[in-house]
């Protein structure tokens, strides 16, 4: 693999591994009720972007 | 082998960073909101390994069409959570076979696993739903 490849895949992957942990983190005080709307709306986003996806 | 130990060392992370222990309803809530930021993560890490070429079609199909059963796996199992709450059952052992439902509906399969480069985009999905169980089994309270 070309190592600016495997850099730029690497950089990707801690970025979203940071956002995880600074999401799971953030959560913490949410009540269920923000937890339920949160998610909601993450699978809905996440629906759509995994059209997007498919479309590349 | 080296799945365990990676599921063994993010687990704790993952409940120490959410406030473990707390309530069953509320540990599953969380868990399952934990799985829908992974397959979050999970959607822009495989659009950018599929630019760079290391993906190719067959395999990014394959990676969103386990991200998309996950979602709708999630979707039904948070809102059979909210439905057995609000029915009045807060023990434990009232939200654990749904959890468990939960777990085998989204889990990923060893083949699938085997791929280093589908492991690599899967592997925090995985342990996200791995751990909504424990998160259930490790909340306060019966």
């Amino acid at each position: 693999m070309d190592p600016n490849v495997a850099v730029m895949l690497g950089l990707t992957i801690l970025d979203e591994v940071i956002k995880f942990i600074k999401s799971v983190k953030g959560q913490a005080g949410l009540t269920p009720e923000q937890l339920v709307a949160l998610a909601d709306a993450q699978d809905l986003q996440n629906k759509e972007d995994i059209k997007a996806l498919l479309a590349l | 082998m080296a799945k365990r130990r990676v599921i063994l060392l993010l687990l704790p992370l993952l409940l120490l960073l959410s406030g473990c222990p707390q309530d069953p309803y509320k540990a599953a809530l969380q868990g399952s909101a934990d799985v829908s930021q992974a397959v979050s993560s999970a959607i822009k890490i495989t659009a950018t390994y599929y630019s760079a070429g290391t993906i190719d079609d067959k395999k990014k199909a394959t990676v969103a069409g386990i991200l998309d059963t996950v979602t709708n796996c999630n979707t039904v199992f948070r809102q059979a959570v909210v439905n057995t709450h609000n029915s009045g059952q807060t023990v434990k052992q009232s939200f654990l076979p749904i959890a468990d439902s939960f777990v085998r509906c989204a889990q990923i399969t060893p083949q699938v696993m085997n791929d280093p480069s589908a492991s690599a985009i899967l592997k925090a999905v995985d342990t996200a739903i791995n751990g909504v169980s424990l998160a259930v089994q490790s909340a306060k309270g019966k």
